[in-house]
């Protein structure tokens, strides 16, 4: 039997798969990726997440071609993503929406989750729950 | 951000939103629903596509219902913006916006930066 992850062991595991999937991908890996899971939904901050070929076109004076691209790219790699989310988590991904800012270079993802995915309580909110439990009797 | 503060934020931004909507494109969305993380402030609005955007992107007209869409986003996003920064003493310093024509969902991540004197003081 598969043991379950903590909420913060899931982001981290979905942090470095993501990591891996855009330095195969794209060849350009961000140099920050956030998660945060909320029951059904989980939000992803990328840093850093424009690739040189992008800024090339930015660079360039070809702002509106940039745009097209990192849309296009955006579409491209959701249908991967959704896989990756519903591996890691385990419960299927309903809605993936992506945006990103060519001047900032951040990408912003929301993954809308069929369910809450299932996590161990991590040893902190086991303590916080005792604690609490024995404050209530 | 204090808890006060944030639940004052999601009542002025959930009116707000449900007032662009109407306004702008004579739309009711659905439920809207917040959520806090680090410096960022997470919004999904359900059913927020129009009825002649559905139209539209049921006979396959999907590139001019996006065009229309970043052109509402355009609209829509300073308005949010200003609400945010009178509202609190954060400052957005990136919002990001996207909807899924299929499902009518629209999510936002919009990424907040204490303002400048806020962190001036802050260091004090």
């Amino acid at each position: 039997m598969v043991e379950l992850q903590t909420r913060g062991q899931l982001e981290r595991t979905l942090s470095q798969r993501l990591q891996a999937y855009y330095r195969q991908q794209l060849g350009h890996q961000p140099s920050k990726i956030s998660c945060q899971l909320f029951d059904s939904q989980l939000a992803i901050i990328l840093e850093d997440s424009i690739t040189p070929a992008e800024k090339l076109l930015v660079k360039e004076g070809k702002e509106a071609l940039a745009e097209k691209v990192r849309f296009s790219l955006n579409d491209a790699t959701k249908p991967e993503l959704k896989s990756l989310i519903q591996e890691i988590l385990g419960v299927d991904v309903t809605d993936l929406l992506s945006d990103a800012t060519l001047d900032t270079g951040r990408t912003g993802i929301i993954a809308v989750l069929e369910n809450p995915p299932q996590v161990r309580p991590s040893s902190a909110t086991s303590k916080a729950r005792r604690k609490q439990t024995s404050s209530q009797e | 951000m204090k808890k006060e503060i944030q639940k004052t934020l999601k009542i002025q931004l959930l009116k707000k939103i449900r007032e662009i909507y109407l306004q702008e494109l004579n739309h009711p969305v659905g439920s809207v629903i917040f959520h806090f993380f680090k410096q960022a402030l997470i919004i999904l609005i359900e059913e927020s596509i129009t009825l002649p955007e559905k139209k539209l992107n049921s006979q396959d007209y999907q590139q001019i219902v996006n065009q229309m869409r970043s052109v509402f986003y355009h609209v829509i996003q300073p308005q949010i913006k200003a609400t945010i920064e009178q509202t609190t003493d954060m400052h957005v310093v990136d919002f990001l916006c996207d909807t899924t024509l299929d499902t009518g969902r629209t999510g936002m991540i919009v990424i907040l930066e204490l303002k400048p004197q806020k962190l001036i003081s802050a260091s004090h």
